[in-house]
């Protein structure tokens, strides 16, 4: 007596109470087989450590079909989600799922955080389930697990990246050499003087919708708050630009979600491209894949963005975003 | 925080040269790669895997077993109805570490063990047992299976070793109110019921760490009439039987991590471990043999805690107008902490790599006959690894103590408030010389490999190479130090008087541990000058101060002296 079970992972925190779901179900019903699906930008982290703690494989978004699953569980962040599969398909939901007590012939029973309180109910499956925050923490990595994963026995996890890749992106999105700037006061203002003046100058109209915009200053979940990525707009007003969101920054209620750009969000072809605090995550570059310059600015000079970027700076984007606010209200 | 790859000293002693010879015999031609998805199919993804584990458990102890430390000691174990009860924080403990598939490190695969060596096994315990010592022992306890799997009949091997693989836990229960260091006296009785065909248990253990497990190794007397080690047997016994009963919980000074019992078999039916009559003879010597090796680990663990602890705060308490690690007394203590932990860390690894060759051959002799070069180097492995465990065991355990006195000592006051960390170091690392076999006790076992001057034949042997530039003149010192002890053994020699060797013996041990441990930590140094050079430099300084210290005390030595200590 095995289920299905699946889990969203959009690459927060709260996807980890999930996994742990859905690990528990495979303890009492070790027939079970639990798949990790990316639906974030920034997931590829957590479906390894999905695997290096006990799921059974990790893919790509694009193989996630509604139905096939007995039990889809995701984190609290994507109760929206869930709506939005949910009427797609007109199966089962709950949200704020505490635990899963158990499953016989056909249900499952579930005990659910309402208004402080604790409610069972029992649902038919096939069962959509966002998992509340007030869930158990998930379990530590497993050395069997990770063992196997060394031996490169699973490779589902960089097969799902490449996949992804592949099939959104084409293979348009080169590596090039990227420059890279100081994030101290005079590597900020030798920056703008030298690129942002420049580029400014030559797209200088004013778009209406992010879509169509010359230039595009996105914030990522790197920006830290709601607050610093608010300062983004200020940026955006002097470059006569708009802005947009990474996925987790849009989960993390930074932004919008029309904001979004990427796989799942808007396309965008600005002239310039800048990205604070952004990782770079396929599903995300994928929706930039065909900008005139791009320019990252992130603490992790090994992000992958820095791949793609033609110029950097490494630096806590929450503080180069002043400094490059105020050298642009100096020098343009 | 990770406690594996915080510590530089640790990916030098996993990666030492032996190493491959270690676990190309271990893996067998890495045959396990066809059956099991786990298994490493090379010696480089071997060690990758030992890596990976070790910075799991490193993550594990530095983020959850540590800070749970402090809150065990509040909590404490209750006994109910006969059976302990875990302190919350030890079952959270064990779950995690269930849940990490770290049970049953050193098993074979078939029966769903990891299949590392005794190196990595130690290794990991280092880790444990610095975040708590006491939580330590419960974990390291499944080194008992290791015994099981020597000596076990494949039906109790199949039954039990992938109990403990899935989280059982194991007690090794030898103790009882009138037989501690002397275990030939040991007294519980085991009865065979040829009806029934089976053994029973009846009697009383004591001071047995987590004497409430789920599977017992028991020694008992199996020969009604003997009196001595011939008459004991190897059972083992299960908790599920209900027949076995914890009658108390020790309120000990430290570990508090695992529950000390006393505990009752009532008529427990049990099964025998291997041959009648081998128990103490055979089959508890190779289990106290781990065990000893388990504790010389805690000792280095609680040093490396004490160290860290002691450092940190030297580094932030300021008095005098600045912070008290610049003052020379306060760096004079850190300085020998430090010493004396890589000394021993490196003693402790050495013996761990001995102790797997050992292993390995042992293992390699059940499948095929060894050919002569083969015998005469399995020989020597598991020579060495007995001559040095007692050593490691006694001399880890002395100088952990040192360690946390010094330790307190740094803090000052403060070190004397449970606030800090290194006051439970310090009453942790207290029973290190007295369990496993006292201090003393590894003398009388370690006595022999010098009277017979095996350890200056290690010494020597561990000094052969040139060493670098730099490290030329602490070579000739620790040389020089090889000989004041070995010009000690000779005097004492001369006495040719049994009772003044007993007396002097411990004198003898630490000469020697200091010329081994010298040895090997410059030979540690000269592979890596930036790790270990400066603690050479300070152990070795320490150590002329004790060898001579030592040797004055027996070239006055003689009988009306020995008389003048009878009370």
């Amino acid at each position: 007596m095995g289920l299905n079970i699946a889990v969203l992972a959009t690459g927060v925190p709260n996807d980890y109470k999930a996994l742990e779901q859905a690990f528990l179900l495979k303890d009492k019903y070790p027939e079970s087989k639990v798949a990790v699906f990316s639906i974030g930008a920034c997931a590829a982290g957590v479906l390894r450590e999905a695997m290096y703690r006990g799921a059974d494989e990790a893919l790509a978004s694009d193989s996630f079909v509604p139905g096939c699953h007995d039990v889809v569980l995701c984190g609290c962040q994507c109760a929206e989600e869930i709506a939005r599969l949910t009427s797609m398909t007109g199966l089962s939901c709950v949200v704020c799922v505490r635990s899963i007590l158990s499953f016989s012939s056909g249900n499952i029973a579930v005990e659910c955080v309402v208004e402080n309180s604790i409610e069972e109910s029992v649902l038919s499956l096939p069962v959509f389930a966002s998992v509340d925050s007030s869930a158990v923490s998930c379990r530590p990595r497993n050395a069997y697990c990770l063992l196997r994963h060394n031996r490169g026995k699973s490779p589902q996890v960089s097969h799902a990246v490449a996949l992804n890749a592949e099939q959104t992106c084409n293979g348009s999105v080169e590596v090039k050499e990227c420059k890279y700037y100081q994030a101290s006061d005079e590597g900020v203002r030798t920056f703008v003087k030298e690129i942002l003046r420049t580029r400014v100058l030559q797209s200088a109209d004013t778009a209406m919708s992010l879509k169509d915009s010359s230039v595009v200053v996105v914030g990522g979940y790197g920006v830290g708050s709601k607050e610093t990525f608010d300062r983004l707009f200020e940026l955006a007003h002097l470059l006569h630009g708009n802005v947009g969101a990474t996925r987790p920054a849009v989960d993390a209620g930074y932004a919008t979600r029309d904001r979004m750009i990427g796989q799942t969000g808007v396309v965008v072809r600005p002239e310039l491209y800048i990205a604070f605090g952004v990782s770079g995550h396929t599903q995300h570059l994928c929706g930039v894949k065909e900008c005139g310059v791009m320019i990252s600015v992130n603490k992790d000079a090994e992000a992958p963005i820095n791949a793609f970027a033609d110029y950097s700076i490494i630096g806590d984007a929450r503080e180069v975003i002043d400094k490059i606010i105020t050298y642009c209200q100096q020098e343009l | 925080m990770n406690y594996y790859s915080d510590n530089e000293a640790l990916e030098f002693y996993l990666k030492h040269p032996l190493l491959r010879r270690i676990v190309d015999m271990k893996e067998k031609g890495y045959g396990d790669a066809v059956g099991y998805d786990y298994a490493p199919t090379n010696f480089e993804e071997a060690v990758r895997g030992y890596e990976q584990v070790l910075e799991l458990v490193g993550d594990l102890c530095a983020g959850t077993v540590a800070p749970n430390a402090e809150r065990v000691e509040r909590e404490k174990h209750t006994l109910e109805d006969g059976h302990v009860v875990y302190a919350p924080v030890t079952s959270e403990n064990l779950k995690l570490f269930r849940q990490a598939g770290l049970m049953g490190v050193s098993l074979p695969r078939r029966y769903g063990g990891l299949n590392f060596p005794t190196m990595v096994f130690t290794m990991m315990q280092e880790l444990v047992c610095r975040a708590d010592a006491g939580f330590g022992n419960l974990w390291g306890l499944q080194d008992c299976a290791s015994t099981i799997n020597s000596f076990g009949s494949d039906e109790q091997k199949e039954r039990y070793l992938p109990m403990v693989c899935a989280g059982a836990t194991m007690s090794m229960d030898l103790t009882e109110p009138d037989a501690g260091s002397d275990l030939q006296n040991v007294r519980l009785k085991a009865t065979y019921d040829s009806t029934s065909d089976q053994w029973y248990l009846d009697g009383v253990k004591r001071f047995i760490t987590n004497g409430d497990s789920d599977i017992h190794l028991v020694l008992a007397r199996s020969e009604e009439g003997s009196a001595d080690g011939r008459g004991l047997s190897l059972f083992i016994c299960e908790k599920s039987c209900g027949k076995v009963k914890t009658r108390r919980i020790e309120d000990k000074m430290g570990v508090q991590g695992s529950p000390t019992c006393e505990i009752v078999f009532e008529h427990a039916p049990a099964e025998l471990c291997g041959s009648r009559k081998m128990g103490l003879i055979k089959y508890v010597m190779s289990l106290m043999n781990g065990a000893r090796l388990g504790i010389a680990t805690q000792s280095v663990a609680i040093s490396q805690a004490a160290y860290s602890e002691a450092l940190a705060f030297a580094k932030e308490r300021c008095q005098f107008g600045k912070a008290v690690i610049e003052l020379p007394p306060v760096y004079d203590m850190l300085g020998n902490i430090k010493a004396r932990l890589d000394a021993a860390r490196s003693l402790l690894y050495e013996t761990a790599r001995n102790v797997d060759m050992g292993y390995q051959f042992a293992e390699l002799a059940r499948e095929r006959t060894l050919t002569p070069e083969e015998r005469a180097e399995s020989k020597l492995y598991s020579k060495i690894a007995d001559a040095l465990t007692p050593l490691v065991k006694g001399m880890g355990s002395e100088m952990v103590n040192e360690n946390v006195y010094d330790a307190v000592q740094v803090h000052g006051g403060s070190g004397y408030m449970r606030d800090y960390a290194c006051e439970r170091l310090y009453r942790d690392a207290r029973v290190t010389s007295i369990y496993e076999g006292t201090t003393q006790m590894q003398v009388v076992a370690a006595i022999r490999y010098a009277t017979t001057g095996f350890y200056s034949q290690l010494v020597d042997e561990y000094l052969s190479f040139e060493p670098s530039q730099a490290l030329a003149s602490l070579h000739a010192r620790v040389r020089a130090i090889a000989n004041v002890y070995t010009e000690a053994l000779e005097v004492v020699a001369s006495f040719e008087n049994q009772e003044m060797l007993d007396f002097l013996a411990r004198r003898l041990y630490e000469m020697a541990g200091y010329c081994v441990m010298s040895a090997l930590l410059l030979r540690d140094a000269n592979a890596c000058e930036e790790l270990f050079a400066s603690s050479l430099a300070r152990f070795v300084a320490i150590g002329e101060a004790v060898v001579a210290g030592h040797s004055t005390y027996i070239k006055n030595f003689n009988v009306e002296l020995l008389n003048k200590y009878k009370q």
